[in-house]
């Protein structure tokens, strides 16, 4: 039979959200739902659902994870991440709230230096978490801040949704890295405004005033790894590497670090760092698989087309357009992994964007910005998943403090969408013929 | 018996894994090198070899996965307290993952051969290589979430009998 | 009860393709008494030209496209011979063979190799240098760093022209120049126009160097399921809507071009040593063919008067 596209789009998300409050895993549950549509219509087969979904990792641009990631790992394992967070009591200890603050600081530095937020939630929680419930703070607060705070690693440059973004529309990877600073730091200072609202509520305490002996030690252990993203970002913006390199060029620059500078990787640590970098690495690429088969799907009955259409034909305008963009980002963020639906949705949005007059680069950080909630929102939100089971706390325990704190996130979002400027400005002060 | 021996089958998984990992660097490693340095010349294969190796990465990481029980999954549903209830809330996942793992394989098999009769551009290899991962991964998703499903039924009895 | 053809492409409504594929429905309906419903995805809505052939291959998804030969070489080796550097001598010389039945080999081939039918051949692009430093002549060629279509042959022939070819992906070419990795590409008008290629690289010299064959491509599962009535009215509107095409691609090319230079955003350049070039190629067209064992084929196409 031709399967009809209400008929396939019930299927493919009602049995999508039912497989997953079934508790399939979330990448079984997308490649699981597409079963019924391909069987029964008479134009697809399964056959199509392994192929979109083994051709999707047949990306140059993909390669960029794995090799983001393992920087990451080796920055966790080689006790850089120690030194950044060393680094960030200095900065933040002393105010109320402390370690809190820490927590946030610490993933504004780490995201300067990896392009993944999944690692910080993980290298980072690892440590912050249990030591923010020893020192007597709410178990849930912890592991929402440091699940909010750690989306700050694809908006801070450099950032691996910014590389798959500007590969899949054609938009320069080193405007979009500018331009995701100036956002990426607002988002910790509106993060760190809500720990201290949460500490002078909570009466959480401050970790103690640094000396100037301990700041001093602070910056000379944690500069070479701050060089980091003088490279990376520096590279790519300076015209010398493309974003996969630059992952490679971290990667390796990590390596060095951990093994023969700090001296705290040794051989025998390496291998299980490259096998627990391909273990997290294939766990989130393998979900980009079963989710771009799902979205070749809706793509195929129609599915974005019908809400693009809609949404042009109600002629929001530069603001209500842009909201609406937020908003989509938003809602699909809830259920698929990032990287496919700046595939999907992405490029449906764009001629809609560019109808509205929203700049290509503005709509990216707006659209990297939503997505970037997409990972601390349930049913599939990959960082909180990851906070919440270092916690030891099922995320629905956790998803009152995580509202809040979205909460002034939310604002600088919707600041973005009333002054584009905010992200704008910096490429086009250093990459001004990238922004014309 | 069988525990062992798939522990053993993972095992190996894991330690493929960490190569292949080390072994991706390798050629993006290389294009870096000769683009800047030029010491060793620009290969044309480096970059169809970085794709063969990333997707062994993604699958074998896929099988492990499913082995440890690490894929990411929703827990909005409480946990079930009723043995009868557990045994049907993580045994219904585990034939899930199963069925999709057989159908995999089945429809793995024709991609495989689909692959035989693809050659890749620079090195001329069979694109065979890369696709027999497709059934391979089905077939191991179906036997690790066969055996958790075992294993899970075991649980149950031996619950229910000490019930009992 | 009407039939369904699906359609697919990596453009938008104002590429000449889709124009092509328009003029091709319009030409079914035409020559065809039934009814056919024609579903035309734009904007790479599923998938690009490389996925498409896996569709076709397999008769599902979509039924019928546009694709450069380059991307068909993963199931045809032999494809990219039609496409290749310098094997036309002029816009005539590319219609005249196009017109005729040489290629009928090739179509043969990849039929058998890919199930994969041939129901015309649109194209008509010029492909030049684009590059981000005027390339004068073959001192400015040397070592140039440029991106080449995946096909092998594409590389051996700026290989042979001592360029530095690297295979790059299509999509990461804008990027790829821009961060200097690579210092251009060569493409038609239409591409350089449509992907904005002349921001990063604004130099186009003029070798000429390719004049395009894109066949409108069927799935052989699709083509034989159709009535009989509908096959002789689709390989007609194939025809067609093929010679539809290449006439309004090889006329926008030029206009394409004039009207980026008038703007400004390119600097056409003219290649001094393009006789170089010509003699260069021969020996590389040659082995690529023998190692084919289209030995035969290329002499046709070269004998084409
Ligand atoms: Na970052
Ligand atoms: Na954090």
């Amino acid at each position: 039979m031709i399967v009809s596209t209400g008929l396939a789009c019930g299927l493919l998300v009602g049995g999508f959200i039912l497989l997953v409050l079934l508790r399939v895993p979330v990448a079984f549950a997308l490649g699981l739902a597409t079963i019924p549509v391909v069987l029964m219509d008479l134009r697809l087969t399964p056959f199509i659902v392994l192929d979109r979904m083994f051709q999707s990792y047949n990306s140059f641009i993909l390669l960029a994870v794995p090799f983001f990631l393992l920087a990451a790992n080796l920055m966790n394992s080689g006790k850089i991440t120690d030194k950044l967070i060393d680094l960030a009591r200095v900065l933040t200890g002393w105010m109320p709230g402390g370690l809190g603050h820490v927590n946030v600081a610490v993933s504004m530095l780490f995201a300067g230096i990896s392009g993944s937020s999944t690692a910080d939630a993980a290298g980072c929680g690892k440590i912050l978490i249990p030591a923010m419930v020893r020192e007597g703070y709410d178990r849930r607060f912890a592991i929402a801040i440091t699940a909010c705070s750690s989306v700050m690693g694809v908006i801070i440059p450099p950032s691996i949704l910014m590389v798959v973004w500007g590969g899949v529309m054609q938009t320069s990877v080193g405007a979009l890295f500018l331009a995701g600073a100036i956002p990426g730091i607002m988002i910790g200072l509106a993060l760190m405004a809500t720990v201290y609202g949460y500490a002078k509520v909570y009466n959480y305490p401050i970790i103690g005033v640094p000396t100037f002996r301990d700041i001093i030690a602070a910056f000379k252990g944690s500069f070479l790894a701050m060089l980091t993203p003088v490279f990376v970002v520096g590279g790519i913006v300076g015209g010398i590497v493309t974003p996969t390199e630059s992952a490679i060029i971290a990667a390796i620059y990590s390596l060095l670090l951990g093994m023969f500078v700090y001296r705290t990787v040794t051989v025998r640590e390496l291998g299980q760092i490259f096998y627990e970098t391909g273990r997290f690495a294939s766990i989130s690429l393998f979900a980009i698989g079963t989710a771009t088969a799902f979205g070749w799907l809706l793509a195929f009955y129609n599915v974005p087309r019908l809400i693009v259409a809609g949404m042009t034909s109600l002629e929001f305008g530069y603001f209500g357009t842009a909201l609406v963009i937020a908003a989509l980002f938003l809602f699909f963020g809830l259920f698929i992994d990032a990287i496919p639906t700046i595939i999907i949705l992405g490029t449906v949005l764009m001629p809609v964007a560019a109808a509205a007059d929203i700049h290509p680069i503005a709509f990216a950080i707006i659209g990297i910005v939503a997505l970037a909630f997409g990972l601390v929102t349930p049913p599939y939100g990959l960082c909180l998943l990851i906070s919440a089971s270092i916690g030891g706390m099922n995320i629905v325990h956790v998803m009152k403090d995580v509202m809040i704190i979205l909460l002034p996130m939310l604002l600088i979002l919707l600041l973005i969408i009333v002054f584009p400027e905010i992200a704008l400005w910096l490429p086009g002060w250093l990459m001004p013929q990238s922004v014309q | 018996m069988i525990k062992n021996m798939l522990d053993g089958i993972s095992l190996v998984l894991r330690v493929l894994l960490g190569i292949l990992i080390a072994a991706l660097s390798v050629p993006v490693a290389m294009q870096v090198i000769a683009r800047y340095t030029g010491i060793i010349p620009v290969y044309l294969w480096t970059e169809e070899l970085a794709g063969f190796l990333f997707v062994w990465v993604v699958m074998i990481g896929s099988m492990l996965a499913v082995w440890d029980g690490t894929h990411f999954d929703v827990r909005v549903m409480p946990d079930a307290e009723r043995p009868l209830m557990r045994l049907l809330q993580n045994g219904l996942v585990h034939v899930l993952i199963m069925g999709f793992g057989l159908i995999f394989l089945w429809y793995g098999v024709e991609y495989a051969k689909f692959g035989t009769i693809q050659h890749s551009l620079m090195m001329r290899a069979n694109m065979i290589i890369t696709f027999i991962s497709v059934p391979i991964a089905g077939a191991f998703w179906a036997l690790f979430a066969g055996y958790r499903l075992f294993e899970e039924v075991e649980v149950y009895r031996t619950t229910r009998s000490v019930v009992k | 009860e009407a039939i369904t053809l699906r359609g697919a492409s990596m453009f938008d409504e104002d590429h000449t393709f889709t124009k092509t594929f328009r003029k091709f429905e319009e030409l079914v309906q035409e020559n065809y008494d039934g009814e056919v419903i024609f579903d035309l995805r734009l904007n790479s809505e599923l998938g690009v030209e490389k996925d498409y052939v896996t569709f076709l291959q397999q008769g599902v998804a979509i039924d019928y496209t546009i694709i450069a030969p380059s991307n068909m070489a993963i199931m045809a080796p032999s494809i990219p011979l039609m496409d290749m550097p310098f094997l036309f001598r002029d816009l005539e010389h590319w219609d005249a063979v196009l017109s005729s039945k040489t290629l009928t080999s090739l179509e043969d081939e990849l039929m058998e190799k890919a199930d994969i039918k041939i129901i015309g051949y649109t194209g008509g692009g010029v492909r030049n240098l684009v590059a981000n430093k005027p390339i004068k002549n073959m001192e400015d060629l040397a070592g140039h760093k440029m991106r080449v279509m995946g096909a092998p042959i594409q590389a051996q022939v700026f290989a042979a022209f001592n360029a530095s070819p690297a295979a790059i992906a299509y999509n990461e070419v804008y990027n790829a120049i821009q961060t200097g990795v690579i210092s251009g590409l060569e493409n038609e008008a239409a591409g350089v126009e449509n992907l904005k290629f002349y921001e990063v690289a604004p130099y186009i010299s003029q070798t000429a160097h390719t004049i395009t064959v894109r066949p409108i491509v069927m799935s052989g599962k699709t083509f034989r399921k159709l009535p009989e009535d509908l096959q002789a009215a689709v390989l007609k509107a194939g025809a067609d809507a093929a010679t539809f095409g290449r006439e309004l691609e090889s006329t926008q090319d030029g206009i394409i071009l004039k009207k980026m230079a008038d703007a400004g955003q390119i600097n056409l350049i003219e290649f001094e040593d393009r006789d170089q070039l010509l003699e260069l190629v021969v020996p590389v067209q040659d082995a690529y063919a023998a190692e084919l064992g289209a030995t035969e084929l290329l002499e046709a196409i070269r004998a084409t008067k």
